[in-house]
């Protein structure tokens, strides 16, 4: 696309009244607030919204460091979020390859596969927590029917399966977003290949992993690099349906942050620790930059 | 109506200097074609007249008020773009109309200008669509209804017609040239195919790398090219160059070379002795008569390939190093066989002669 | 299924193979499994919301809507709750936030997509890392902010947090939409006679028309959707939003679940619509200045 000069006279002033709204935005909505939380983080604070009082100190890192509940944050986070990109891609991908042939109604599915997306999170954490219910939920009564399974688990309120089933709210909920992205990719790949490879002889199996497979690599890393960053944020499923219990099985880096806040208020360490969560955010988006830009330089 | 003048205008880019101290005066009422080949710079010369494009060094004037500064809207000009850049959600009236809109002319005067200008490009039934309704020759008369209804000082075109079939190009050029003489409207007008200039402009301007290489009428651009550049550039097929040298015997002097050996004419002597040994020689092709193998013929080579066009050929003569093409009438043609050995000759008032190494015309006055 | 389309499935044209066959049939299970996975919850959510409270809690759960299906709970929802209340907080935040989110978004967008200056790449790439920060990092200082300026319990001050990423976002998308529309014809303009605002108003904004509407509406959805700031920044049930109300049911002792999934339902009702109707364009706005859509 070809640049715009200087042409009119008002354009000696205008692009840059007109970047006005969203510098100052950025600068006393975003940044601000990031500087004033790293400050924070560098006092003993306790209350949050009290100020602080002056005076350098790494105390709260220190603590936050050494806290095995942070670690166990960390770990939870981790676990939450790769269970929700390796969930979501195992799906994305099935769904995908299923909704890039054609067949009749395939506009209807293709509602229905993406339908989970549409609800509101608020929404979607009270149905399954409502479905999750040890008693008298349709996800146990479901399983019931199933004649190898003897007893059920209290999904929400037990330790060892909790995390599990959040995940799985977390992938039922992202998965469509993974199918549509894919299913863009999918397109991208030009028959002729798929021919060519065809009358070599390659069974579908070979071409799948042959052409389907690094065809949709640039796509397959933006899409996992996406939910690892949206599931490092992801704060309504864990807040609704656990509260980061129980034991802290669920007990993620940005649960934990509010309650360090909120519940403890020990504001220090918890802007200690979203200075961590920031710094694997960077990490991630920094790489995910890197690979989205480079596509669209190629 | 109105007069322009650029004095030494460049354009710098920053990896890039694409106009290069470009001077020019339009007269009023003028039609005056610039053209060059891709990438000459012809577009932005254009879009810093209209003010699209901010001069990096030099004045333009428009009538007598220097406007390097000024908006495109202070500056009265309109424009119609290589693809019309028709606006897509407006009706073709509310197209014609938009300037006089923005000007705020009362309503009666929109409509009874509207209608003039429609009818007169023969819009009138089509008044109510929009552009994507439109084919590509109705589209480009909007783009010139759009020009013309404000009667502006300047109309400046570039390459209006690129994106019309052959036909209808032709026809267009003419209606084009209709109106600019009805109206009187000083006009710039860019376009790389030399043809459409020599056709429809009163002076042209050839420009190459950025840089003016001659302002001239179409007749005396065809007849005397400031440089082998331009020879080669305007007509088809271009002047014929080939290299020679003068070989200088008091005054019998000769000119030889591959294919060449006439005997130099007099008053030329003293003027190609500066570059005696690399010479170009040029001609038209339809300046040239076959003269058998008698001693008048002053070029000659095989034939080796004839390209026959109904009316006239074209015969490609090759001899060493040079080739030359031949118009040659159909009585004629018919007598020539691929792989003839032919001699021609050409009056020596229609030969041209440059200098090879710099490329300019050395003009015997 | 066209030739195109059988070579890139599974299945080969003709003769239909028993693997080939196989493979539909694989692919068709898939189907239905990921529909019901899909369907199923929604459909759950209205049948537990209709059915009378007495049966509620039966196990094992019948499947269908109970022969005695009550609308009550829509009606009582109403009487007994807030809700029309949070509706209306919530219609008039998102509203706010997708006016001024795409109003500032669209002046930034057009700056970026026609004018070169120094920092614009780098500014690109701003815009996209504050989409991508977690939001309670910017929550929690915000907070703080918000209680400064006495904007906490406040719907102005929650839009005015929702802001903080929805103008970055908006701007991003509608870049895409300005770029799109050719430069010559805002040089048409000018020439014409218009001004750049002139131009921006008459040319560029009708074109982009779609482009913006669309915008709104993404920002529109995504506030209507969040919970973290509203949590934190919202204490006073005068002022809750949906998502505030809504996640206030399942706090309380004994669930009252058909009124919970009555207003589930009224609530998932505006989003899904709206966001079933730009899908496409969701996926461009979620990765709005990385990936080109
Ligand atoms: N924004 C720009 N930045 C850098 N170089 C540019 C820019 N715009 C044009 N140029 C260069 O300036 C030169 C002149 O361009 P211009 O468009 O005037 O050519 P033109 O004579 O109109 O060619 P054409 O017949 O192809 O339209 C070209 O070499 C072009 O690459
Ligand atoms: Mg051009």
């Amino acid at each position: 696309m070809r640049p715009t000069v200087i042409a009119d006279k008002q354009d000696r002033w205008l692009p840059a009244a007109m970047l006005v709204p969203l510098l100052v935005g950025i600068a006393v909505l975003v940044i601000a607030p990031l500087a004033w939380g790293l400050r924070i983080s560098l006092t003993d604070s306790k209350m949050i919204g009290l100020g602080f009082r002056d005076g350098l100190t790494f105390k709260n890192y220190g603590s936050v460091l050494t806290d095995p509940d942070t670690w166990n944050a960390v770990w939870v986070t981790i676990v939450f979020s790769g269970g929700t990109v390796v969930g979501s891609v195992l799906l994305g991908i099935a769904a995908a390859l299923v909704l890039d042939r054609e067949f009749f109604g395939r506009g209807l599915v293709r509602v229905m596969v993406i339908l989970p997306w549409a609800v509101p999170h608020v929404v979607a954490a009270l149905v399954w927590q409502w479905m999750y219910n040890p008693d008298f939920g349709i996800v146990n009564y479901g399983l019931l029917l199933l004649p190898w399974v003897e007893s059920t688990p209290k999904w929400l309120s037990d330790p060892q399966y909790a995390l599990l089933a959040i995940i799985l709210v977390n992938v039922w909920k992202t998965y469509p977003f993974a199918v549509l992205l894919l299913l863009a990719g999918l397109q991208t790949i030009s028959d002729d290949l798929y021919e060519a490879s065809a009358i070599d002889g390659a069974g579908p199996m070979r071409r799948f992993f042959d052409i389907t497979v690094p065809g949709l690599r640039r796509v397959l890393a933006i899409v996992v690099l996406l939910l690892l960053i949206w599931s490092f944020g992801n704060f309504v499923f864990i807040f609704l349906m656990t509260q980061g219990g129980p034991a802290g099985a669920t007990n993620a880096l940005v649960v934990h942050i509010y309650f360090e806040a909120f519940r403890f208020f020990r504001a220090g360490s918890a802007f200690a620790m979203g200075s961590l969560l920031l710094a694997m955010s960077i990490i991630l988006t920094s790489i995910y930059i890197m690979v989205s830009r480079g596509q669209e330089h190629d | 109506m109105a007069t322009a003048r650029l004095e030494n205008v460049s354009k710098r880019y920053p990896d890039h200097l694409a106009v290069d101290r470009v001077s020019l005066d339009i007269e009023e009422s003028e039609f005056l074609v610039l053209v060059g080949p891709s990438g000459c710079g012809k577009s932005t010369t254009l879009r810093m007249i209209a003010g699209l494009e901010n001069a990096t060094e030099g004045d333009i004037w428009i009538d007598d008020r220097r406007v390097n500064n000024a908006s495109p809207r202070d500056r009265d000009v309109a424009m119609v773009f290589q693809n019309y850049a028709l606006y897509p959600h407006m009706n073709v009236y509310r197209n014609l109309s938009y300037s006089l809109r923005l000007r705020r002319a009362p309503k009666a005067e929109i409509e009874k200008l509207v209608q003039q200008v429609a009818e007169s490009l023969d819009l009138t039934r089509l008044l109510h669509r929009k552009p994507g309704q439109l084919s590509g020759g109705q589209r480009q008369r909007v783009a010139l209804g759009r020009a013309i209804i404000r009667e502006p000082k300047l109309f400046l075109m570039d390459e209006p017609l690129s994106n019309l079939d052959a036909k209808l190009r032709v026809q267009t050029r003419s209606e084009i040239t209709r109106l600019q003489r009805e109206l009187g409207v000083t006009t710039i007008y860019v376009t790389h195919d030399q043809s459409e200039a020599m056709t429809m402009g009163s002076r042209i301007v050839v420009m190459k790398d950025g840089r003016i290489q001659q302002i001239d009428t179409p007749r005396a651009l065809y007849r005397d090219p400031a440089n082998a550049f331009v020879a080669q550039f305007i007509g088809t097929p271009p002047m014929n160059l080939l290299a020679c040298r003068l070989d200088d015997a008091g005054d019998e002097a000769a000119l030889s070379g591959d294919g060449v050996g006439i005997k130099c004419p007099a008053d030329a002597i003293d003027l190609l002795r500066s570059a005696a040994d690399s010479l170009l020689v040029g001609f038209r092709p339809e300046d040239i008569a076959i003269s058998g193998d008698g001693p008048d013929a002053g070029f000659g080579g095989s034939v080796v390939s004839i390209e026959e066009l109904g009316h006239e050929s074209l015969a490609t003569v090759a001899a060493g190093e040079s080739q030359f093409i031949a118009r040659l009438a159909p009585s004629v043609a018919d007598r020539v066989r691929l792989g003839d050995r032919i001699g021609f000759s050409v009056d020596p008032a229609k030969l041209r002669f440059f200098d090879k190494r710099t490329g300019e015309a050395i003009s015997i006055a | 299924m066209t030739d195109a389309a059988a070579r890139k499935g599974f299945g080969r044209t003709a003769p239909l193979s028993i693997s080939a066959a196989a493979w539909r049939l694989a692919a068709a299970a898939t189907a239905v499994l990921l529909c019901s996975v899909g369907v199923f919850p929604f459909y759950w959510m209205f049948v537990t919301s209709i059915r009378p409270s007495t049966e509620i809690f039966d196990f094992p759960p019948r499947i269908l809507p109970s022969a005695d299906s009550v609308f009550a709970p829509y009606f009582s929802l109403f009487a007994e709750t807030d809700l029309a209340h949070w509706i209306w907080n919530s219609t008039a935040v998102s509203i706010a936030t997708a006016f001024f989110a795409s109003l500032f978004g669209a002046m930034a967008a057009y700056v970026l997509s026609r004018f070169r200056f120094p920092g614009r790449e780098s500014s690109q790439v701003a815009l996209l890392l504050t989409q991508m920060f977690p939001a309670i990092l910017l929550a929690l200082p915000m907070f703080v902010f918000l209680s400064r300026l006495g904007l906490l319990n406040s719907l102005f001050g929650l839009s005015l947090a929702y802001l903080a990423f929805l103008i970055p976002v908006a701007a991003a998308l509608l870049k895409a939409f300005f770029d799109a529309i050719p430069v010559e014809l805002e040089e048409a303009s000018l020439i014409d006679g218009a001004s750049r605002v002139g131009t921006l108003f008459r040319i560029t904004l009708p074109l982009s028309l779609p482009g913006v509407a669309s915008t709104f509406l993404f920002c529109f959805i995504i506030s209507w959707d969040e919970f973290l700031f509203a949590r934190m920044f919202i204490r006073q049930p005068d002022n809750w939003t949906v998502s505030l109300g809504l996640a206030s049911f399942s706090g309380e002792f004994v669930t009252p679940w058909d009124q919970v999934m009555a207003a589930a339902t009224i609530i998932t009702l505006p989003a899904a619509l709206i966001f079933l109707m730009l899908q496409r364009y969701l996926v461009r706005g979620l990765t709005a200045g990385g990936v080109k859509g």
